[in-house]
Protein backbone atom coordinates (compact mmCIF):
# COMPACT_ATOMS: atom_id res chain seq x y z
CA UNK A 1 0.00 0.00 0.00
CA UNK A 2 1.29 3.41 -0.96
CA UNK A 3 2.13 5.66 1.99
CA UNK A 4 -0.07 8.74 2.37
CA UNK A 5 1.28 12.21 1.75
CA UNK A 6 1.22 12.91 5.45
CA UNK A 7 3.21 9.73 6.10
CA UNK A 8 5.84 10.85 3.54
CA UNK A 9 6.01 14.25 5.21
CA UNK A 10 6.60 12.60 8.58
CA UNK A 11 9.33 10.38 7.11
CA UNK A 12 11.00 13.40 5.53
CA UNK A 13 10.91 15.25 8.84
CA UNK A 14 12.54 12.22 10.45
CA UNK A 15 15.36 12.34 7.92
CA UNK A 16 14.29 9.72 5.34
CA UNK A 17 16.12 10.88 2.16
CA UNK A 18 13.75 8.94 -0.12
CA UNK A 19 10.57 10.55 1.20
CA UNK A 20 10.89 13.80 -0.76
CA UNK A 21 11.72 11.86 -3.94
CA UNK A 22 8.55 9.81 -3.48
CA UNK A 23 6.55 13.03 -3.08
CA UNK A 24 7.98 14.46 -6.29
CA UNK A 25 7.19 11.22 -8.16
CA UNK A 26 3.60 11.49 -6.92
CA UNK A 27 3.06 15.24 -7.39
CA UNK A 28 5.23 16.05 -10.41
CA UNK A 29 2.52 15.51 -13.01
CA UNK A 30 -0.43 17.06 -11.10
CA UNK A 31 1.64 20.19 -10.40
CA UNK A 32 2.76 20.48 -14.02
CA UNK A 33 -0.75 19.90 -15.35
CA UNK A 34 -2.27 22.47 -13.03
CA UNK A 35 0.39 25.08 -13.81
CA UNK A 36 0.17 24.45 -17.55
CA UNK A 37 -3.59 24.84 -17.58
CA UNK A 38 -3.44 28.01 -15.51
CA UNK A 39 -0.53 29.84 -17.16
CA UNK A 40 -0.93 28.37 -20.65
CA UNK A 41 2.72 27.75 -21.40
CA UNK A 42 4.63 24.54 -20.76
CA UNK A 43 8.01 26.16 -20.13
CA UNK A 44 6.55 28.67 -17.69
CA UNK A 45 4.64 25.83 -16.05
CA UNK A 46 7.91 23.94 -15.56
CA UNK A 47 9.33 27.02 -13.90
CA UNK A 48 6.29 27.18 -11.60
CA UNK A 49 6.71 23.48 -10.83
CA UNK A 50 10.35 23.95 -9.87
CA UNK A 51 9.50 26.89 -7.62
CA UNK A 52 6.62 24.95 -6.07
CA UNK A 53 8.81 21.93 -5.32
CA UNK A 54 11.55 24.13 -3.91
CA UNK A 55 8.99 25.89 -1.70
CA UNK A 56 7.67 22.51 -0.66
CA UNK A 57 11.13 21.25 0.21
CA UNK A 58 11.85 24.32 2.34
CA UNK A 59 8.41 24.20 3.95
CA UNK A 60 8.31 20.51 4.83
CA UNK A 61 10.37 20.94 7.99
CA UNK A 62 7.68 23.22 9.40
CA UNK A 63 4.64 21.46 7.93
CA UNK A 64 2.32 20.82 10.86
CA UNK A 65 -0.51 19.09 9.08
CA UNK A 66 -3.17 21.66 9.88
CA UNK A 67 -4.30 21.26 6.26
CA UNK A 68 -3.94 18.17 4.09
CA UNK A 69 -0.67 18.07 2.20
CA UNK A 70 -2.54 18.05 -1.13
CA UNK A 71 -4.47 21.18 -0.16
CA UNK A 72 -1.24 22.86 0.82
CA UNK A 73 0.65 22.06 -2.36
CA UNK A 74 -2.28 23.08 -4.59
CA UNK A 75 -2.31 26.42 -2.77
CA UNK A 76 1.41 26.84 -3.40
CA UNK A 77 0.96 26.23 -7.13
CA UNK A 78 -2.09 28.51 -7.38
CA UNK A 79 -0.24 31.35 -5.67
CA UNK A 80 2.75 30.98 -7.96
CA UNK A 81 0.46 30.95 -11.01
CA UNK A 82 -1.41 34.03 -9.76
CA UNK A 83 1.89 35.91 -9.70
CA UNK A 84 2.08 35.22 -13.42
CA UNK A 85 -1.55 35.92 -14.23
CA UNK A 86 -0.80 38.97 -16.35
CA UNK A 87 1.21 36.83 -18.75
CA UNK A 88 -1.50 34.21 -18.80
CA UNK A 89 -4.13 36.78 -19.70
CA UNK A 90 -2.00 38.11 -22.51
CA UNK A 91 -1.42 34.58 -23.79
CA UNK A 92 -5.09 33.76 -23.51
CA UNK A 93 -5.92 36.65 -25.81
CA UNK A 94 -3.21 35.53 -28.22
CA UNK A 95 -4.55 31.99 -28.13
CA UNK A 96 -8.04 33.12 -28.86
CA UNK A 97 -6.96 35.28 -31.77
CA UNK A 98 -4.90 32.37 -33.08
CA UNK A 99 -7.75 29.96 -32.85
CA UNK A 100 -10.08 32.41 -34.52
CA UNK A 101 -7.70 32.77 -37.40
CA UNK A 102 -6.97 29.03 -37.58
CA UNK A 103 -3.31 29.70 -38.17
CA UNK A 104 -1.36 26.48 -38.10
CA UNK A 105 -0.11 24.71 -35.00
CA UNK A 106 0.68 27.73 -32.85
CA UNK A 107 -1.23 26.61 -29.77
CA UNK A 108 0.16 23.11 -29.90
CA UNK A 109 3.73 24.27 -30.37
CA UNK A 110 3.52 26.95 -27.71
CA UNK A 111 2.01 24.83 -24.99
CA UNK A 112 3.39 21.40 -25.73
CA UNK A 113 0.04 19.78 -25.13
CA UNK A 114 -0.19 16.36 -26.67
CA UNK A 115 -3.53 16.26 -28.36
CA UNK A 116 -4.01 13.00 -30.18
CA UNK A 117 -7.28 13.62 -31.98
CA UNK A 118 -9.54 16.40 -33.08
CA UNK A 119 -6.71 18.82 -32.51
CA UNK A 120 -8.47 21.92 -33.62
CA UNK A 121 -11.29 21.48 -31.14
CA UNK A 122 -8.79 20.82 -28.37
CA UNK A 123 -7.05 24.07 -29.25
CA UNK A 124 -10.34 25.93 -29.11
CA UNK A 125 -11.15 24.47 -25.70
CA UNK A 126 -7.67 25.31 -24.38
CA UNK A 127 -8.01 28.89 -25.61
CA UNK A 128 -11.44 29.21 -24.04
CA UNK A 129 -10.32 27.92 -20.63
CA UNK A 130 -7.21 30.11 -20.62
CA UNK A 131 -9.33 33.14 -21.45
CA UNK A 132 -11.58 32.65 -18.40
CA UNK A 133 -11.24 35.11 -15.52
CA UNK A 134 -8.74 33.77 -12.97
CA UNK A 135 -11.31 32.91 -10.28
CA UNK A 136 -13.46 30.87 -12.66
CA UNK A 137 -10.44 29.34 -14.41
CA UNK A 138 -9.02 28.01 -11.16
CA UNK A 139 -12.29 26.31 -10.17
CA UNK A 140 -12.93 24.90 -13.64
CA UNK A 141 -9.41 23.49 -13.91
CA UNK A 142 -9.42 21.98 -10.41
CA UNK A 143 -12.87 20.41 -10.87
CA UNK A 144 -12.74 19.38 -14.51
CA UNK A 145 -9.12 18.31 -14.92
CA UNK A 146 -8.04 17.41 -11.38
CA UNK A 147 -11.41 15.94 -10.45
CA UNK A 148 -11.39 17.55 -7.03
CA UNK A 149 -14.82 17.74 -5.39
CA UNK A 150 -16.24 21.19 -4.63
CA UNK A 151 -15.59 21.00 -0.84
CA UNK A 152 -11.89 20.21 -1.49
CA UNK A 153 -11.64 23.14 -3.91
CA UNK A 154 -13.30 25.35 -1.32
CA UNK A 155 -10.66 24.33 1.22
CA UNK A 156 -7.84 25.06 -1.22
CA UNK A 157 -9.23 28.46 -2.13
CA UNK A 158 -10.37 29.33 1.40
CA UNK A 159 -13.84 30.12 0.04
CA UNK A 160 -17.34 28.81 0.85
CA UNK A 161 -18.55 25.81 -1.16
CA UNK A 162 -21.46 27.86 -2.49
CA UNK A 163 -18.99 30.40 -3.90
CA UNK A 164 -17.01 27.65 -5.56
CA UNK A 165 -20.15 26.18 -7.14
CA UNK A 166 -21.31 29.54 -8.41
CA UNK A 167 -17.85 30.16 -9.93
CA UNK A 168 -18.08 26.75 -11.61
CA UNK A 169 -21.51 27.51 -13.05
CA UNK A 170 -20.35 30.94 -14.16
CA UNK A 171 -17.23 29.40 -15.71
CA UNK A 172 -19.27 26.81 -17.62
CA UNK A 173 -21.65 29.50 -18.85
CA UNK A 174 -18.76 31.64 -20.06
CA UNK A 175 -17.19 28.63 -21.75
CA UNK A 176 -20.45 27.73 -23.43
CA UNK A 177 -20.74 31.25 -24.84
CA UNK A 178 -17.10 31.41 -25.84
CA UNK A 179 -17.03 27.98 -27.43
CA UNK A 180 -20.23 28.71 -29.33
CA UNK A 181 -18.64 31.92 -30.65
CA UNK A 182 -15.42 30.21 -31.61
CA UNK A 183 -17.18 27.40 -33.42
CA UNK A 184 -19.03 29.72 -35.78
CA UNK B 1 -33.34 33.03 -20.47
CA UNK B 2 -32.41 36.24 -18.74
CA UNK B 3 -31.44 35.40 -15.14
CA UNK B 4 -33.59 38.30 -13.99
CA UNK B 5 -36.62 36.53 -15.39
CA UNK B 6 -36.02 33.32 -13.44
CA UNK B 7 -38.63 32.23 -10.98
CA UNK B 8 -37.42 31.91 -7.37
CA UNK B 9 -37.50 28.11 -7.80
CA UNK B 10 -35.41 28.24 -10.97
CA UNK B 11 -32.87 30.61 -9.37
CA UNK B 12 -32.52 28.27 -6.37
CA UNK B 13 -32.02 25.19 -8.54
CA UNK B 14 -29.68 26.92 -10.99
CA UNK B 15 -27.24 27.50 -8.12
CA UNK B 16 -27.04 23.71 -7.74
CA UNK B 17 -26.72 22.84 -11.43
CA UNK B 18 -22.92 22.57 -11.27
CA UNK B 19 -23.36 19.95 -8.53
CA UNK B 20 -25.68 17.97 -10.80
CA UNK B 21 -23.40 18.29 -13.82
CA UNK B 22 -20.51 16.89 -11.79
CA UNK B 23 -22.57 14.33 -9.84
CA UNK B 24 -21.84 15.85 -6.47
CA UNK B 25 -25.33 16.21 -5.05
CA UNK B 26 -26.61 14.18 -2.14
CA UNK B 27 -29.59 11.92 -3.04
CA UNK B 28 -32.34 14.20 -1.70
CA UNK B 29 -31.25 17.48 -3.31
CA UNK B 30 -30.49 15.57 -6.48
CA UNK B 31 -33.97 14.10 -6.65
CA UNK B 32 -35.54 17.52 -6.02
CA UNK B 33 -33.45 19.15 -8.72
CA UNK B 34 -34.12 16.39 -11.26
CA UNK B 35 -37.83 16.69 -10.58
CA UNK B 36 -37.67 20.45 -11.17
CA UNK B 37 -35.64 20.08 -14.34
CA UNK B 38 -38.01 17.50 -15.78
CA UNK B 39 -40.85 20.02 -15.52
CA UNK B 40 -38.95 23.21 -16.46
CA UNK B 41 -37.88 23.54 -20.09
CA UNK B 42 -35.53 26.46 -19.43
CA UNK B 43 -33.65 24.73 -16.63
CA UNK B 44 -33.61 21.50 -18.62
CA UNK B 45 -32.02 23.31 -21.54
CA UNK B 46 -29.50 25.00 -19.24
CA UNK B 47 -28.54 21.65 -17.72
CA UNK B 48 -28.12 20.06 -21.16
CA UNK B 49 -25.85 22.83 -22.41
CA UNK B 50 -23.72 22.77 -19.25
CA UNK B 51 -23.30 19.00 -19.65
CA UNK B 52 -22.34 19.51 -23.29
CA UNK B 53 -19.79 22.09 -22.18
CA UNK B 54 -18.36 19.64 -19.65
CA UNK B 55 -18.02 17.00 -22.38
CA UNK B 56 -16.32 19.52 -24.64
CA UNK B 57 -13.82 20.42 -21.91
CA UNK B 58 -12.64 16.81 -21.92
CA UNK B 59 -11.21 17.44 -25.40
CA UNK B 60 -8.33 19.33 -23.85
CA UNK B 61 -6.25 16.35 -22.95
CA UNK B 62 -3.68 16.02 -20.21
CA UNK B 63 -0.26 17.46 -20.95
CA UNK B 64 2.48 14.93 -20.33
CA UNK B 65 6.24 15.03 -20.13
CA UNK B 66 8.91 12.37 -20.39
CA UNK B 67 11.03 13.82 -17.60
CA UNK B 68 12.33 11.64 -14.80
CA UNK B 69 10.74 12.92 -11.57
CA UNK B 70 13.51 11.33 -9.46
CA UNK B 71 16.12 13.37 -11.28
CA UNK B 72 13.95 16.42 -10.74
CA UNK B 73 13.73 15.65 -7.00
CA UNK B 74 17.51 15.31 -6.78
CA UNK B 75 17.97 18.63 -8.60
CA UNK B 76 15.57 20.35 -6.20
CA UNK B 77 17.37 18.94 -3.15
CA UNK B 78 20.72 19.92 -4.64
CA UNK B 79 19.52 23.43 -5.36
CA UNK B 80 18.03 23.80 -1.88
CA UNK B 81 21.21 22.53 -0.25
CA UNK B 82 23.61 24.41 -2.50
CA UNK B 83 22.02 27.82 -2.25
CA UNK B 84 20.51 28.23 1.21
CA UNK B 85 21.09 31.98 1.20
CA UNK B 86 19.36 32.37 -2.14
CA UNK B 87 16.13 30.94 -0.81
CA UNK B 88 15.98 31.39 2.95
CA UNK B 89 12.23 31.81 2.74
CA UNK B 90 9.74 31.26 -0.08
CA UNK B 91 8.50 34.86 0.01
CA UNK B 92 12.04 36.17 -0.31
CA UNK B 93 12.63 33.95 -3.33
CA UNK B 94 9.59 35.34 -5.05
CA UNK B 95 10.59 38.91 -4.31
CA UNK B 96 14.07 38.41 -5.67
CA UNK B 97 12.62 37.09 -8.91
CA UNK B 98 10.25 40.02 -9.08
CA UNK B 99 13.05 42.50 -8.48
CA UNK B 100 15.06 40.94 -11.29
CA UNK B 101 12.24 41.76 -13.69
CA UNK B 102 11.60 45.25 -12.40
CA UNK B 103 15.26 46.17 -12.10
CA UNK B 104 15.39 46.46 -15.87
CA UNK B 105 12.79 49.21 -15.64
CA UNK B 106 14.66 50.89 -12.80
CA UNK B 107 17.91 50.68 -14.75
CA UNK B 108 16.25 52.40 -17.69
CA UNK B 109 14.97 55.15 -15.41
CA UNK B 110 18.38 55.58 -13.81
CA UNK B 111 20.04 55.71 -17.21
CA UNK B 112 17.67 58.45 -18.23
CA UNK B 113 18.44 60.33 -15.01
CA UNK B 114 22.15 59.96 -15.72
CA UNK B 115 21.70 61.34 -19.22
CA UNK B 116 19.89 64.29 -17.75
CA UNK B 117 22.85 64.94 -15.50
CA UNK B 118 20.81 64.19 -12.40
CA UNK B 119 22.52 62.72 -9.36
CA UNK B 120 20.41 60.20 -7.50
CA UNK B 121 21.34 59.18 -3.97
CA UNK B 122 19.40 56.14 -2.77
CA UNK B 123 21.25 55.60 0.49
CA UNK B 124 19.61 55.35 3.90
CA UNK B 125 16.31 54.39 2.33
CA UNK B 126 15.80 57.91 0.98
CA UNK B 127 15.72 59.13 -2.56
CA UNK B 128 17.58 62.39 -3.03
CA UNK B 129 18.05 64.23 -6.28
CA UNK B 130 20.51 66.90 -7.34
CA UNK B 131 20.76 68.42 -10.76
CA UNK B 132 23.89 69.00 -12.78
CA UNK B 133 22.70 72.06 -14.65
CA UNK B 134 24.48 73.67 -17.58
CA UNK B 135 24.27 77.07 -15.88
CA UNK B 136 27.07 75.97 -13.57
CA UNK B 137 29.52 75.76 -16.44
CA UNK B 138 31.78 78.62 -17.61
CA UNK B 139 30.00 81.10 -19.83
CA UNK B 140 30.50 80.49 -23.55
CA UNK B 141 32.81 82.91 -25.30
CA UNK B 142 32.27 85.31 -28.08
CA UNK B 143 33.77 85.45 -31.52
CA UNK B 144 36.41 88.13 -32.03
CA UNK B 145 33.88 90.13 -33.99
CA UNK B 146 31.61 90.31 -30.95
CA UNK B 147 29.05 87.55 -31.92
CA UNK B 148 28.71 84.08 -30.42
CA UNK B 149 31.43 81.56 -31.15
CA UNK B 150 29.42 78.61 -32.48
CA UNK B 151 32.35 76.22 -32.26
CA UNK B 152 32.84 77.04 -28.60
CA UNK B 153 29.15 76.60 -27.84
CA UNK B 154 29.21 73.24 -29.61
CA UNK B 155 32.27 72.19 -27.61
CA UNK B 156 30.56 73.06 -24.34
CA UNK B 157 27.43 71.18 -25.42
CA UNK B 158 29.59 68.15 -26.15
CA UNK B 159 31.16 68.50 -22.71
CA UNK B 160 27.73 68.31 -21.14
CA UNK B 161 26.99 65.11 -23.01
CA UNK B 162 30.41 63.69 -22.15
CA UNK B 163 29.75 64.41 -18.50
CA UNK B 164 26.54 62.45 -18.67
CA UNK B 165 28.14 59.43 -20.25
CA UNK B 166 31.56 59.35 -18.66
CA UNK B 167 31.77 61.26 -15.41
CA UNK B 168 28.39 60.15 -14.17
CA UNK B 169 28.82 56.58 -15.38
CA UNK B 170 30.44 55.36 -12.17
CA UNK B 171 27.84 57.06 -9.98
CA UNK B 172 25.10 55.56 -12.12
CA UNK B 173 26.49 52.04 -11.71
CA UNK B 174 26.85 52.53 -7.98
CA UNK B 175 23.29 53.85 -7.71
CA UNK B 176 22.04 50.87 -9.67
CA UNK B 177 23.84 48.38 -7.43
CA UNK B 178 22.49 50.04 -4.31
CA UNK B 179 18.99 50.03 -5.69
CA UNK B 180 19.18 46.40 -6.75
CA UNK B 181 20.30 45.54 -3.23
CA UNK B 182 17.32 47.41 -1.81
CA UNK B 183 14.91 45.91 -4.34
CA UNK B 184 15.77 42.39 -3.28
CA UNK B 185 14.21 43.20 0.10
CA UNK B 186 11.12 44.98 -1.17
CA UNK B 187 7.60 43.69 -1.48
CA UNK B 188 5.68 44.11 -4.73
CA UNK B 189 3.80 47.11 -3.32
CA UNK B 190 6.98 48.78 -2.09
CA UNK B 191 8.58 48.25 -5.47
CA UNK B 192 5.61 49.76 -7.27
CA UNK B 193 5.91 52.80 -4.99
CA UNK B 194 9.62 53.00 -5.72
CA UNK B 195 9.07 52.93 -9.48
CA UNK B 196 6.42 55.61 -9.09
CA UNK B 197 8.93 57.76 -7.20
CA UNK B 198 11.56 57.18 -9.88
CA UNK B 199 9.06 58.08 -12.55
CA UNK B 200 8.27 61.32 -10.72
CA UNK B 201 11.99 61.98 -10.36
CA UNK B 202 12.38 61.74 -14.13
CA UNK B 203 9.49 64.16 -14.64
CA UNK B 204 11.06 66.55 -12.13
CA UNK B 205 14.50 66.27 -13.74
CA UNK B 206 13.08 66.88 -17.22
CA UNK B 207 11.17 69.97 -16.07
CA UNK B 208 14.21 71.31 -14.19
CA UNK B 209 16.47 70.69 -17.16
CA UNK B 210 14.10 72.40 -19.54
CA UNK B 211 13.86 75.44 -17.27
CA UNK B 212 17.66 75.60 -16.92
CA UNK B 213 18.20 75.43 -20.67
CA UNK B 214 15.65 78.19 -21.24
CA UNK B 215 17.41 80.39 -18.70
CA UNK B 216 20.76 79.65 -20.31
CA UNK B 217 19.40 80.41 -23.78
CA UNK B 218 18.01 83.68 -22.52
CA UNK B 219 21.37 84.60 -20.99
CA UNK B 220 23.18 83.71 -24.21
CA UNK B 221 20.73 85.86 -26.18
CA UNK B 222 21.26 88.83 -23.87
CA UNK B 223 25.02 88.37 -24.15
CA UNK B 224 24.83 88.26 -27.94
CA UNK B 225 22.74 91.43 -28.06
CA UNK B 226 25.15 93.21 -25.69
CA UNK B 227 28.10 92.09 -27.84
CA UNK B 228 26.39 93.38 -30.97
CA UNK B 229 25.70 96.70 -29.31
CA UNK B 230 29.32 97.02 -28.19
CA UNK B 231 30.48 96.22 -31.72
CA UNK B 232 28.14 98.86 -33.16
CA UNK B 233 29.44 101.41 -30.65
CA UNK B 234 33.02 100.64 -31.70
CA UNK B 235 32.13 101.04 -35.39
CA UNK B 236 30.39 104.32 -34.67
CA UNK B 237 33.47 105.47 -32.75
CA UNK B 238 35.56 104.62 -35.84
CA UNK B 239 33.21 106.65 -38.05
CA UNK B 240 33.68 109.54 -35.66
CA UNK B 241 37.43 109.27 -36.14
CA UNK B 242 37.65 108.52 -39.89
CA UNK B 243 36.16 111.75 -41.36
CA UNK B 244 38.54 113.77 -39.26
CA UNK B 245 41.48 111.74 -40.55
CA UNK B 246 40.33 112.16 -44.16
CA UNK B 247 39.89 115.87 -43.75
CA UNK B 248 43.43 116.06 -42.39
CA UNK B 249 44.77 114.66 -45.73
Amino acid sequence: MEPSDEELVRRHQEGDPGAFEAMVVRWNEPILQLATRLVGDLEEAKDVRQMALLKTYHGLANFEGRARFGTWIYRVVLNLCRDRKRGAEVRARTFEATVREREGDYVLEETGFHVARDRELAEIVAAAVLALPAAEREVVVLRQYHELPFPAIAEILGAPVTTVKSRMTRGLELLRTRLATLET
Amino acid sequence: MNPHELSPDCARFRAELAGLVYDELAPDPRAALEEHVSGCAACGEELATLRDTRRMLARWETPTTSEDPRALARAIVQRAAGAPAAAPAPRRARLVRLSAVLSAVAAAVLFLLALLGTQLNAGDGRLELSFGLPGARPAPGRAPGGGLDEALVRTIANDVVDDAFVQRGAAFRQDQEELLQRYSLMSREEMQQELLRLSRAVDLALAEKERAYEQRLEALGREAVRADLEQRDRIQDLYQILPASNSDR
